[in-house]
């Protein structure tokens, strides 16, 4: 059933590459469909590893894998029921739905994999499929975003293939005994101490390079707002809710055998600084943000920010960024959705020329601004409690300095987002809002998904469900 | 390790920095397929030919056919739909270029000597060479402007990352191997057709046009 989770997108995939447009978007939605299904499936038979030991559905593993279905199909659904009028030159569809399948299971493998060279191949292979559903709408600045996000991306992850060999080098003949230690998560671990410890951690710069410039940790994140910008919504919404957090299980697992070998002070001491480097230069764009889908991409930055803070704060930091990883998802992947109605109907993706929406169109309007508070942090959404537990860890860990300067910083975030957002659905000039050339989505296809994802997103903050609880705890396990 | 290693280690880091001096494309793809061959050799010639597996030859020459044949094809086929046959206005010049690759051996030498490497079948040549060309690959990606040198850069960086990869690892399974191989193709291929998009788009591969998107409008 592990592999099914991998395999079943990606035999799809494979179909629509093939298939008639129309057939090809219908597998679209399968995909979706049958993802979630099968996590929820997983979830419950809770399955053993597959394929060696190479890929299991583990307690950090599932959460994510589930968020990425949820978010998949709620971008899947806005993909397939997008307007078409005036998009003839678009990526046709069945090559559309074949990227959009193929970097579904490529997300899974990344999240599922215990075996670092199997974890490289799928994340370099997300960064691929990913680049021609940026380039979706062929025109100039897309084009660029995606060069930037191909070329970026490819770079950091060769880096992080360095980090593999690395890795290799410091398993090659523990001291303990002879003989290379499998390159698997499960192995690494058992030989802890025994790791080479230059080469260990050698090994963990190159894939927080490699990684974190695929997961957009400052300051190599420079393709991320350009990408999350320039590409559909629907796409956009997958790329921040779906594909940041694969980087991020990718360096929790590295750092996961760092802490095995007793390297957990280095590499965690690495990744908060890059955390707080993050939220800084995140905070800072997000104050003067001018266009609101590069605030949502600042936004994602300044939340995988955090996410490395929690990383490196121990036990308990692991599980409440994996927590927040899960909201950071739902939340992000409404907004973009809302974005991407905003953008239907105003035709700008400028703050100052999108007014006026609570009249204009007073339930996306609504869904936008409550999904920015949530975003912010905002209780009872899941993404307060979640940034509790992480701060709460990170004082744990006596980071005192870093931990209060992340919460200025936040208080600056917020300032900024709540500004744009109060600035874009205040009675302005209603008639900013009008629908220029009536390309408006039925609202069952993009603003019920969005809600939904709000109303879970609540759920998870109000009464966290017993099955997520026990995971997130077992997964702070993974630290010694 | 056999004599061989040495000298293909040599005409890596030779092939290097020709590629820092050399300003016209054409030469820089005939540069980047050399090193494509040269890499693949690198393990059978580290480990000696008649200890090899068949596995390992299999894979010496899937990558030789791939970074020595296939790329140079896939690249050249986007020059000629540019018709833009040398970089002009580098941010750097070839010859300034090849000063600093000379400096920057030095130093890899020095480092790679004081690197505590793995005594057995390794080459005191490999950790210089890979550090190397893998910093070409990045200088060619910075300092120069088309979007087509910059492929060739990511090929030969990623052809450094190759060479330090054959000297720390013994053994990897070959499936992965083989499952990188597939991702760097495939990777090369997704640039080459969006070189190919970049010239329709900008009438040439000039990747300083690149430069709409900011978050402070001009």
């Amino acid at each position: 059933m592990t592999a099914a989770l991998v395999i079943a997108p990606l035999a799809l995939a494979a179909a629509a590459f093939a298939a008639p447009a129309a057939v090809s978007r219908a597998l679209v939605l399968a995909g979706a469909v049958g993802q979630v299904a099968l996590t929820a499936a997983a979830w419950i038979a809770r399955p053993g590893p597959a394929w060696g030991g190479w890929i299991a559905a583990d307690d950090v593993a599932l959460p994510i894998v589930a968020a990425t279905a949820a978010v998949f199909l709620a971008a899947a659904l806005r993909h397939v029921f997008a307007p078409r009028a005036g998009r003839e030159h678009d990526l046709p569809a069945p090559a559309a739905a074949g990227c959009l399948l193929a970097m579904l299971g490529a997300m899974t493998l990344a999240v599922l994999s215990r075996h670092f060279g199997l974890l490289w191949i799928a994340v370099e292979a997300t960064t691929l499929a990913g680049a021609p559903l940026i380039y979706l709408h062929r025109n100039p600045r897309a084009l660029e975003a995606t060069w930037k996000y191909l070329l970026l991306c490819s770079v950091g992850v060769a880096l992080a293939l360095l980090g593999v060999y690395l890795l290799a080098a410091a398993a090659e003949a523990p001291a303990a005994e002879g003989g290379p230690v499998a390159l698997t998560v499960e192995a690494l671990r058992q030989a802890g101490g025994g790791l080479k410890t230059p080469w260990l951690k050698a090994a963990f710069v190159f894939f927080l390079v490699g990684f974190g410039t695929k997961m957009g940790l400052a300051p190599m994140h420079t393709w991320l707002p350009d990408a999350h910008s320039e590409a559909p919504s629907a796409v956009s919404a997958l790329l921040s809710g779906a594909m940041l957090n694969v980087a991020f299980v990718a360096l929790l697992r590295v750092h996961q055998v760092c802490a095995a070998a007793g390297l957990g002070a280095f590499s965690g001491g690495l990744l908060a600084g890059f955390g707080l480097l993050s939220v800084g230069i995140a905070a800072l764009f997000l104050l003067g943000a001018t266009d609101y889908k590069r605030m949502l991409a600042y936004s994602s930055i300044e939340h995988m920010g955090l996410l490395a803070l929690g990383l490196g704060a121990g036990a308990a930091g692991v599980a409440a960024s994996l927590f927040h990883a899960v909201n950071h998802s739902l939340t992000k992947c409404a907004l973009f959705l809302a974005a991407g109605r905003i953008l239907d109907a105003t035709g700008t993706k400028r703050i100052a020329e999108a007014r006026g929406l609570s009249r204009a169109m007073p339930a996306t309007s609504a869904v936008w601004l409550v999904g920015l508070f949530a975003i912010s942090g905002a209780p009872p959404f899941g993404a307060f409690f979640s940034e509790l537990k992480i701060f709460q860890a990170v004082f744990q860990v006596g980071r005192w300095g870093m931990g209060l300067a992340a919460l200025l910083l936040l208080a600056a975030a917020f300032a900024g987002v709540a500004r744009a957002g109060l600035r874009m659905t205040a009675n302005g000039s209603a008639a900013d809002a009008s629908a220029p050339n009536g390309r408006r989505l039925s609202p069952w296809a993009d603003l019920a998904p969005a809600i939904a994802l709000l109303a879970v997103a609540a759920l998870l903050g109000l009464r966290l469900p017993a099955f997520l609880s026990g995971a997130f705890g077992a997964a702070a396990g993974v630290l010694p | 390790m056999t004599p061989w290693a040495d000298v293909l280690l040599m005409v890596l880091l030779l092939a290097g920095l020709a590629m820092l001096g050399s300003s016209r494309l054409e030469g820089l793809v005939r540069w980047m397929s050399l090193q494509g061959f040269l890499v693949a050799a690198l393990p059978l010639a580290l480990h000696g030919t008649t200890a090899a597996s068949a596995e390992e030859w299999g894979l010496a020459l899937v990558t030789a056919a791939i970074k020595g044949a296939l790329f140079p094809v896939l690249i050249r086929q986007a020059l000629r739909k540019t018709h833009a046959q040398r970089e002009l206005e580098p941010y750097v010049g070839p010859n300034a270029s090849v000063l600093i690759g000379m400096v920057a051996m030095g130093a890899f030498f020095w480092i790679g000597a004081r690197l505590p490497l793995p005594p057995a079948a390794r080459d005191a040549l490999a950790a210089p060479a890979g550090l190397f060309t893998l910093w070409t690959g990045l200088f060619l990606i910075c300092a120069r402007r088309k979007a087509i040198t910059q492929v060739i850069g990511f090929v030969t960086l990623e052809n450094g990352v190759y060479v330090l990869g054959a000297a720390l690892v013994r053994e990897a399974p070959g499936l992965i191997e083989l499952g990188i191989l597939l991702d760097i193709f495939a990777g090369v291929f997704i640039m080459a057709i969006v070189l190919f998009h970049i010239n329709r788009e900008f009438g040439d591969s000039d990747a300083s046009r690149l430069d709409q998107l900011k978050d402070i409008p001009a």
